[in-house]
């Protein structure tokens, strides 16, 4: 039993004032342990859930959301194999009332800032303690960020080809494009974020505006996975120029989910001239190879149904790949590209490998796939980069050190003092050497 | 390339018997010096290089599910010893008296005696349906087959195969699953007996119509090129009469019919090119190439021919086999490689984990005995002998890990297989310094405990997988300073929380015999010991997540991606968050915090081995088939101590609730 006995929920006042009793609520252990469990539950269904809804949708379901909507009970069943001996079929919970990972990460930092900081009992005891909770903050904190702000995508790029384009991995937004007849002009579209349209299931549909176009927009039939079908019977009502959106299965023949980036949405659009009232009708599919194109008057415009681009400060080039094979063998041992960052008329040479990034201008640059093309037969060799931008990019490192040290400086001096010996020179002198032997690693192996 | 190997598979069929005076008595493979010879002969297999008892041993281990073979008929100890088919005599000197093989001795005589080694049973069969499925007659549930049993079925097992290999993995019946091994085990067999074909008779029977400017007898180092040359120009080759018998030679040479499972044997002479050639490559090349094999691999292959030829003279071959494995071993050196061939070997013959494993059960008897007749002198004897052993043990363990780091030059683990025995050395340890600090025998019980079970397990898993444990990285692992901090701090975490767990087990199973009552001290000592057991796990297990995605940030871009192993890292730092804050709380005590224990330890288990078996994420290494059920054990035993612990909390609770009671009532009116 450690010796602590700060315990915040046995203060206990005569007649407690509603506010004294609100921040005893929100500072107390009850909350802390409430809500790390809550975290523990959903962590463990959200991560049953994946082999059967893929990793994106299980994200944005138990870790992103503010509330659960529902739990697959079957599939977190059919994950841990119990259907070899009991098939409980398609079992699900609906439900809005268990908080989501957002919701518990919140409520977590309040906790952890007003019992863990605020009203902690400041002692020597306690020190570790409030050092470890503040790092825990910042960490919780660096999450938001970045779940907020951080942009992430990929690159792809064939030996000698530039961009500085780079798509979102899970994003898919509406893109409409005026045709331009300068080519040297820059490139821009107005998007539609998939949070306006995904909500559009057969029979209903969204109308979308902007000013600088000469057309309304009306969006319907979204399908998260499916193909353009040809109507040959002609008997469909919901064809559009003789082709149709067949719905496509989320899982593959083994049953587990396909990953999101194979799975291709489709949608119909319906143009509205603002003028004339004309209308014009088109299905867009993310794996379609060119864009619908809408004419109005003399104007040309790209709808395309695609992931979110973002634009880059810099263009790369990719020059060079490099693949070296364990010996022997088709596994790979290290993918290296030789890159040109283009800045204008500057050019700088830098290498891409596994492990080691390149950093510029807040964006980072992983090497992230490669293709020898000897299996697609093109033999055009190509890397996939990844690419961010991160602001709290450094935050968990240094949470990561703050939070060693206060842990290591608490539980040291327990020990210290469980085993009877001066439990700051113990605590200190070990830490000493723990961070030594770290940075001896850091410094031969790194 | 393809495409003619796969037709040379359905087309692999018995060579032709030789006569019986010709054959080396099976006794010559089993002679010291010839086993040393071979065993020692370094070979690049799957991109590394290992001594050939390596690859025997995974051979034989994936085949029968053992690293030794019986000659016998019923492939036991207990059978009747097998008669040489060409002699009717026995095959060994030791006449009627059971003989063993060791791997390489299996090895040397499938190579060089096929006729006996395919009437040995080898094939180890766990479902007898599937024998019955291929139309063959089943002897008992779980059995070993022989080659030649196996055979007449050759066609059906590989119809079956092709239309089995379709059914992704998850849906296979047992049998199905069995028919893809076996199929695959028997393929692979046939290549090893046929190994030297290429030697033996490179053409086949049709010695008649051999190609022009081939001399007899027939040496492909001398004539490869040759050969080439007409298969090159003479249109398509499965038409020319000798090809198919050629081919069935080449597919010997390269004895798996997985390119990066061939044996490469001989280093080249250019630094720069990392792959080693092999029979099997060369005469392949001569094949497929588009110009002649060069000099230095022809001169390679004479050596082997060399070996071969010099049979049955047992001098000659000694001889032969010695002068093969100087000049690979001066041509390695020549390189730089090869130099931890002896080093592996040793550390083979010297099986740390299996001696660990009886040594760390001989010391869990040491610690039971102890417990005889507390505070007497045999208390104090057995004490120090239980140190001795666990010791001992423990040191065992830990050489055997530190020898696997430095043959690979690596840290410690890469592989599911290795956290096994990195946990259960670092549980031993953890066990003697708890002991050394608290002196009560809790720490040797722990330590013996947590010893077995993990040597135990680590020798199962070996046998299931059976593929070289020591296994090349892939290319986002190859960097030694994550590995050598992220990973042995998160399975240290692992480690610790695994003893947590265990300490609550102990308690409760002394509590179920009354060796600990109520508030005693020896309850409150255990509480406290698995307490500072929680606070190291929650320690490493925190700090070694949080290092993974701090790798993963500076390595590939992202901190955190929900990846299944991440989630798994995630519960049990959570789960020692709840139990910590739970304690403070006051909403647990001495029996809560032992239930939170017992699934603290259940979910330390789920991702360790449980979250592999999802079949998604990054960290999805090391899949293995049927392991839910032995996870499902391991949560139903816990489940049942925590149904035990919740009975007792009860009615512990029961009188003091009711005095809870009986005191706000008088307290009542006070108000």
């Amino acid at each position: 039993m450690p010796t602590n006995n700060y315990s915040l929920n046995h203060i206990v006042s005569a007649s407690p004032k509603p506010l004294a009793k609100l921040f005893a609520f929100i500072t107390s252990f009850g909350l802390a342990t409430f809500t790390l469990s809550m975290l523990l539950i959903i962590t463990f269904l959200g991560t049953l859930e994946q082999a059967e809804f893929g990793l994106v949708a299980s994200q944005a379901r138990y870790f992103e959301s503010f509330f659960i909507d529902r739990i697959d009970i079957g599939a977190c069943w059919r994950a841990l194999a119990f259907n070899a001996y009991w098939d409980i079929g398609n079992v699900t919970l609906p439900l809005y009332i268990v908080p989501g990972g957002y919701t518990l990460m919140a409520i977590l930092f309040v906790n952890l800032f007003c019992g863990g900081i605020v009203r902690i009992r400041k002692s020597p005891k306690t020190i570790g303690i409030i050092i470890s909770h503040f790092a825990i903050l910042g960490m919780i904190a660096a999450g938001a960020v970045s779940y907020h702000f951080a942009k992430e995508g990929s690159l792809n790029l064939v030996e000698g080809q530039t961009n500085d384009e780079f798509q979102s991995f899970h994003e898919r937004v509406i893109e409409i494009q005026k045709v331009q007849t300068d080519a040297t002009a820059k490139r821009s579209a107005l998007v539609i974020g998939d949070s306006k349209y995904k909500d559009l299931s057969a029979g209903k549909g969204r109308t979308f505006t902007h000013d600088s176009l000469p057309f309304d927009l009306m969006v319907t039939n979204w399908k998260q996975n499916a193909q353009p079908k040809r109507d040959a019977e002609g008997s469909r009502s919901d064809a559009v120029d003789g082709y149709f959106i067949q719905e496509l299965s989320m899982l593959d023949d083994a049953g587990a989910a396909h990953p999101d980036e194979q799975l291709a949405s489709a949608c119909v659009v319906m143009a509205k001239d603002k003028n004339t009232g004309d209308e014009q009708k088109g299905i867009l599919w993310e794996f379609a190879a060119a864009p619908l194109t809408l004419t109005f008057g003399s104007d040309k415009y790209l709808v395309s149904l695609t992931h979110r681009s973002y634009k880059l400060p810099f263009a790369v080039r990719l020059d060079q790949t490099e693949q070296e094979k364990h010996p022997g063998t088709e596994r790979a041992r290290r993918f290296t590209s030789k890159v040109t960052k283009i800045n204008g008329s500057h050019e700088e040479k830098r290498i891409v490998t596994m492990n080691e990034p390149v950093r510029s201008e807040g964006y980072a640059v992983f090497q992230q796939s490669f293709d020898d093309g000897v299996r697609s037969g093109s033999n055009v060799k190509q890397s996939g980069f990844q690419i961010v931008e991160n602001p709290s990019d450094h935050w968990p490192l240094i949470s990561c050190i703050i939070v060693a040290e206060g842990l290591l400086l608490h539980f040291l001096m327990m020990l210290g003092r469980f085993i009877k010996v001066n439990p700051w020179i113990f605590a200190l002198s070990l830490i000493g050497a723990f961070n030594a032997a770290f940075a001896l690693a850091m410094w031969k192996l790194l | 390339m393809k495409s003619l190997r796969f037709a040379f598979f359905s087309l692999l069929a018995m060579c032709g018997l030789i006569s019986a005076a010709e054959l080396p008595p099976l006794d010559l493979f089993r002679d010291k010096e010839v086993v040393e010879t071979f065993a020692s002969i370094p070979v690049q297999e799957s991109g590394r290089i290992k001594p050939l008892e390596n690859l025997a041993s995974y051979r034989l281990l994936r085949f029968r599910a053992r690293r030794s073979i019986w000659l016998t008929e019923n492939g036991e100890m207990d059978g009747k010893p097998l008669i040489d088919p060409a002699t009717q005599k026995p095959i060994t000197k030791e006449g009627e008296k059971p003989v063993k093989l060791s791997a390489i001795e299996w090895l040397l005589m499938s190579w060089f005696r096929p006729d006996i080694a395919k009437t040995v049973p080898l094939f180890k069969v766990d479902n007898s349906s599937a024998i019955t499925e291929l139309g063959l007659t089943a002897k008992a549930k779980r059995d070993q087959y022989s080659f030649l049993e196996i055979e007449p079925a050759r066609q059906a097992m590989m119809e079956k195969m092709s239309e089995y290999r379709e059914i992704p993995a998850k849906k296979q019946s047992p049998e199905q699953r069995m028919i893809v091994q076996l199929a695959a085990n028997f393929l692979d067999y046939e290549m090893i007996t046929s190994h030297f074909d290429f030697i033996r008779s490179p053409f086949g029977d049709k010695t008649e119509g051999l190609p022009a400017g081939i001399e007899k007898p027939v040496r492909l180092s001398k004539s490869l090129n040759v050969v080439g040359a007409i298969i090159r120009s003479g249109g398509p080759p499965m038409q020319i009469p000798w090809f198919r018998d050629f081919g069935r030679g080449a597919l010997g040479a390269m004895m798996s019919g997985n390119p990066e499972q061939q044996p490469r044997f001989f280093p080249p002479s250019l630094k720069t090119e990392k792959k080693w050639s092999g029979p099997g490559e060369i005469l392949f090349q001569a094949i497929n190439g588009d110009k002649d094999v060069d000099a230095e691999q022809l001169g390679w292959l004479a050596i082997y021919e060399d070996l071969y030829l010099a049979l049955p003279d047992s001098a000659k071959f000694k001889s032969a086999a010695k002068a093969l494995l100087t000049k690979i071993q001066i041509a390695a050196a020549d390189r730089g490689e090869g130099q931890s061939i002896a080093l592996e070997r040793h550390s083979m013959r010297a099986d740390y984990f299996f001696y660990a494993q009886w040594i760390f059960l001989v010391g869990f008897v040491a610690v039971a005995l102890t417990w005889i007749s507390p505070g007497s002198r045999f208390e104090s004897i057995t004490k120090i002998l239980s140190w001795l052993l666990l010791i001992s043990a423990t040191a065992l363990a830990v050489i055997g890990v530190i020898i696997r780091c430095i043959i690979m030059q690596r840290p410690p683990i890469t592989t599911l297989y290795e956290t096994i025995l990195f946990i259960g050395s670092a549980c031993a340890l953890l066990g003697l310094i708890a002991e050394w600090l608290t002196k009560r025998g809790l720490g040797l019980l722990i330590a013996a405990v947590a010893g077995a079970a993990c040597m135990f397990l680590a020798i199962q898993f070996e046998a299931s997988e059976a593929s070289d444990t020591l296994q090349l990285l892939q290319a986002v692992l190859i960097t030694n300073f994550w590995l050598s901090t992220h990973v042995p701090m998160i399975n240290l975490g692992y480690a610790a929380c695994m003893v947590a767990a265990l300490i609550s087990m102990i308690y409760f199973i002394q509590r179920l015999f009354g060796k600990i009552k109520k508030n005693t001290d020896d309850g409150r000592f255990l509480t406290r010991v698995a307490y500072g057991f929680i606070a190291t796990g929650l320690f490493l297990s925190l700090v070694g997540t949080v290092l993974g995605g701090i790798w993963a940030n500076y390595s590939w871009g992202r901190f955190w991606g929900w990846d299944p192993k991440e989630n798994g890292a995630l519960m049990i730092v959570l789960m020692c968050l709840v139990i910590l804050h739970a304690r403070l709380g006051g909403y647990i005590r001495e029996i809560g915090l032992h239930c939170c224990n017992l699934i603290l330890g259940c979910i330390v288990i789920f991702s360790w081995f449980g979250v592999n078996q999802l079949g998604v994420g990054l960290h999805a290494y090391g899949f293995t088939d049927g392991i839910w059920p032995k996870i499902y054990a391991y949560w139903l035993s816990q489940g049942v101590l925590l149904v035990y612990g919740v009975f007792l909390s009860f009615r512990e609770r029961k009188p003091n609730a009711a005095a809870i009671a009986i005191s706000t009532i008088e307290k009542a009116p006070a108000n």
